[in-house]
């Protein structure tokens, strides 16, 4: 059986993973063919549609908002941007981090110190907060948020690649390697880096959660993306006054949304370590085989 | 010269034990009819590879294999006559610690490495009986005093990472006596120690023995600690008990092929002290263990055993007694049986 | 050529520690302290000692894993001390190392054959894959195991399988000199024997010199030749195996043989005799 086989039925074996996987790439599929799928246009007010008419009107599954466009549609194409502000953060903060956390961790000393002690200075600041300060500097737009994300990312994971590494770098295997001689770069990014992929793989998740959530919270405090493009957040900020004149829709479904899209990156993260992690592997090659024997006898 | 009769009273009995557990192939029987019975202040020893069911009979006895790994016991452990096999947690958590305790393998996975030495001992003897905390503190130091701790306040102070590995094991050994328990198991309490402090350890363990009564269950895979402590053994081979007997008579007079080799595989010094002269190949056992999952019909040794004839292939033997001075004496070979019959 | 002498080692010392900074006060331990021994080619030099006496830090300053504070060693005549890292680098496919196997001796994520292969790569990377991949078969039988571990991961191997892949990864280069730090320490009574059997077996093979750091007291008295006994840093007695086992001198060295577990007898009443006597 081929090594990729094995690893996506490692993954499958986790049922939440499953579910998870299931929606986000629904989600991409969503995002990829928003313009075919929505029935409107995102920015526009369809034709003879009215301002906030209740979900379930004929022709607006969802309702319209208060400038009478197409929820529905509107979600849709939102699927977009909330995609690449929960992929394009983590990922590009992964990549540094792994830069980092690696160098921090095995060679300790001035290096490490330096590169831990300026990290220690960012955790000194709540999050959320680091994220607003960035962005209102920086001005507000998607590139701007997605910038502020990677800033605010980098310390946590670095943190994780850092201990990793220097609980990996204690092990005989990397003595062994130096006793041939391999070099240090080869040994960081060779025998390390597979080791403490994995772990971050399912932190970046789990980031990859929140990432939405706070990315739909710094548009729905207006550092976002700006109107009239569509975005969950913002739609949900735009609906907030709405809420106590008897049409909560407005920000029920695109908060909803977000819920269930930032739940969906929560849950593939065991999935991944199970698909990466030779000895889950082997495991499910095993069952595999004995389904096989079963199956002829 | 007239011999003290003990008078002795049965602990813990194992009859026909069965264990099997869940595996990616399927069910797997680790522990097949397995037997024991330990009295009020014996010290018994099980010795065998790794994989030998060694470690599962006291998981076992003490039920410690996590469920979503058990599939099911069978058979019978009694602990003073009364069944544990089918007392529910609760009860059990009572018979851990407080009748049986167990020692690991690695004294530093059975220390919290953020709480001191003494806060760990006083939280077992306070959680278990019905002392005040200032009782406790008194019989915990007293208990670090007994197991030869010079500096016990200091110890009791400590942070289990500020002692040595000897220090550690014997804080462990404190603990597992908090409660004054009728039986320690210790599964393999020596082999990460070295040598020196390996002795002192096993010394430490006849010193209980002595001192307070208390039956001891030694897991080990080396003869030499056996024949330094143990007044009767079991020796185990792929979830059997092969030889079984009083330590003198299956170190001098083994009968099981595998009780020899293991015997063998302990370098004899002799040669050192007649310069040089007579020194031996080491005797290695050839092969590994044979996978449990699929097993031939004979004895399980036979693929090692270097006597094996093809009988031994085919057919199972069973555990049976031998002639020997000791009654007890049980072996599972079909070439011991056959001498046997040959020579009555 | 059989008293040359393949290692030589003069006045070792290490010290741990740190320089001392603002914020953190100064603070050494000298974990080896003026170190001598020589290793003749063919033999096989034992190092004991209780844990922490500094053992395992000396075969590490061999192959220069730790940097020695101070002394000198000499493989071959040349101090390896001085070299600069490529020569150092070139003289790696002569002096390795095997471990005690605690698992984490291989990478968890790579194959056994990847791992074998790797060194192999390293130094004769002007071969062809074929050509590898069979010289990696070749030594997986050399030590006892099948072809088809080549594909395995480490935890599919069982301990003694393991010790066996790590003398295949370290002997495919074709070392001359081995540092055997406790390798069958983790190991069943029997699986020892087994692998002690094998560093015999390749000693001859390859005319291997190895240096023996262990704490299997028995093991040592039947593998070595000679042995050095280390005390919290210090090298306190050398001596021909027999000659030591029969009437250590030193307190330590007495106090360390008699914990030997035998099957009859105590040693050490043997050895509170001979320090009577």
């Amino acid at each position: 059986m081929k090594g990729w086989k094995i690893a996506c039925s490692a993954f499958f074996t986790d049922k939440v993973a499953t579910v998870g996987a299931v929606i986000i790439i629904f989600a991409f599929l969503v995002a990829l063919f928003a313009p075919i799928l929505a029935p409107y246009h995102p920015n526009e007010v369809a034709e003879g549609s009215i301002r906030l008419m209740p979900p379930g009107t004929d022709g607006h599954l969802l309702g319209t908002d208060q400038q009478g466009r197409d929820i529905l549609s509107r979600i849709i194409f939102g699927t977009q941007t909330s995609l690449i502000s929960a992929v394009v953060p983590v990922v590009m903060a992964a990549v540094i981090s792994i830069g980092l956390g690696i160098i921090a961790g095995f060679y300790q000393g001035v290096v490490g110190n330096i590169i831990m002690r300026i990290m220690d200075v960012f955790f000194a600041f709540p999050a959320v907060l680091l994220a607003i300060a960035i962005a209102a500097i920086l001005g507000p737009g998607l590139l701007n948020v997605i910038i502020a994300m990677i800033i605010v990312r980098i310390p946590y994971m670095t943190r994780v690649v850092y201990t990793d590494t220097l609980q990996e770098s204690q092990k005989e295997y990397i003595e062994a390697a130096k006793a041939f001689g391999v070099g240090r770069i080869e040994i960081m990014f060779k025998q390390i880096l597979p080791n403490v992929l994995p772990s971050l793989i399912v932190y970046s998740t789990t980031l990859a959660g929140v990432t939405i959530v706070t990315v739909a919270g710094l548009s729905f405090i207006g550092l976002g993306v700006q109107p009239p493009e569509a975005d969950w957040g913002r739609m949900a900020s735009d609906g907030s006054d709405l809420l106590m004149l008897g049409h909560p829709f407005v920000t029920f479904f695109p908060g909803i949304a977000i819920l269930i899209l930032s739940f969906a990156f929560s849950m593939i993260g065991d999935g991944l370590r199970n698909a990466l992690d030779p000895y889950e592997r082997s495991k499910v090659k095993k069952e595999k085989v004995n389904a096989k024997k079963a199956m002829v006898a | 010269m007239i011999q003290a009769v003990r008078k002795k009273e049965a602990f813990l009995n194992v009859t026909n034990l069965m264990t099997k557990i869940h595996t990616p192939e399927g069910s797997m029987t680790v522990l097949d009819h397995i037997n024991l019975s330990i009295d009020k202040g014996d010290i018994m020893a099980i010795v065998g590879e790794s994989g030998s069911g060694k470690s599962m009979t006291i998981h076992s006895i003490l039920q410690m294999i996590t469920k979503n790994l058990l599939d099911s016991y069978a058979g019978e452990i009694e602990v003073e006559g009364k069944s544990i096999l089918d007392i529910g947690e609760k009860e059990m958590q009572q018979i851990r610690g407080k009748k049986i305790s167990l020692v690991a393998q690695n004294a530093m996975t059975s220390l919290d490495p953020s709480y001191r030495v003494g806060k760990q001992i006083i939280e077992i003897i306070l959680d278990k009986t019905n002392l005040s905390k200032r009782e406790a503190i008194e019989k915990a130091l007293y208990l670090l005093e007994e197991m030869g701790i010079d500096e016990a306040k200091r110890v009791f102070q400590s942070y289990p990472h500020q002692l040595s590995g000897g220090l550690r094991q014997r804080v462990v050994i404190a603990m597992s006596l908090a409660c004054d328990p009728d039986l320690i198991i210790a599964d393999e309490p020596t082999s990460a120690l070295d040598p020196s402090v390996q002795l002192q350890v096993l010394e430490l363990f006849k010193k209980i023995n002595r001192d307070l009564g208390t039956a001891i269950l030694i897991i080990t895979h080396d003869f030499g600690v056996v024949a330094r402590i143990a007044e009767s053994v079991a020796v185990m081979y792929a979830g059997q008990i092969v030889e079984q007997g009083k330590t003198s008579e299956v170190i001098y007079n083994p009968q099981h092929p595998y009780t020899n080799s293991l015997l063998n595989c302990i370098p004899d010094l002799d040669w050192i002290f007649l310069d040089g002269v007579g020194k031996k190949p080491l005797f290695q056992i050839k092969g590994e263990p044979p996978n449990l999952m699929n097993l031939s019909s004979g004895c399980r040794f036979a693929n090692r055993c270097h006597m094996a004839k093809d009988i031994c292939r085919s057919k199972l033997p069973e555990l049976k007694k031998v002639h020997s001075p000791d009654l007890n004496h049980l072996v599972r070979c079909l070439l011991t049986e056959r001498r046997e019959s040959y020579a009555k | 050529m059989q008293n040359e002498s393949l290692l030589d080692v003069q006045g070792l010392t290490k010290v741990y520690g740190n320089k001392g900074s603002l914020f953190v006060p100064r603070k050494e331990m000298l974990a080896v302290n003026n170190v001598s021994f020589s290793i003749k080619k063919g033999e096989t030099f034992g190092l004991i000692g209780e844990s922490g006496s500094g053992k395992t830090t000396i075969g590490r300053m061999v192959l220069r894993l730790i940097e020695a504070t101070a002394g000198d060693i000499q493989y071959e005549g040349k101090s390896i001390l001085s070299m600069k890292k490529g020569e150092m680098d070139k003289l790696r496919s002569e002096m390795q190392i095997i471990f005690q196997d605690s698992g984490s001796a291989f990478n968890p994520r790579k194959t056994i054959g990847e791992q074998i292969l790797h060194p192999l790569n390293k130094f004769h990377s002007n071969s062809d894959a074929g050509y590898q991949y069979n010289k990696v078969i070749e030594m997986l039988d050399v030590v006892g195991l099948r072809a088809d571990f080549y594909h395995r991961y480490p935890h599919e191997l069982s301990g003694g399988q393991r010790q066996r892949a790590g003398i295949a990864r370290a002997l495919i280069v074709k070392p001359k000199f081995l540092v055997l730090d406790e390798p069958v320490s983790a190991l069943d009574v029997s699986v020892k024997a087994q692998i002690i059997n094998l560093l015999i077996d390749l000693q001859k093979e390859f005319q291997l010199t190895y240096l023996f750091i262990a704490h299997n007291l028995d093991l040592v008295a039947y593998f070595c030749d000679k042995v050095a006994v280390l005390s919290k840093g210090e090298l306190i007695e050398t001596a021909p195996t027999i000659e030591l086992f029969r009437k250590p001198k030193h307190e330590v060295t007495q106090k360390l043989l008699s914990s030997i577990l035998t099957l009859d007898g105590d040693l050490g009443e043997y050895y509170r005799k001979q320090s009577a006597i």
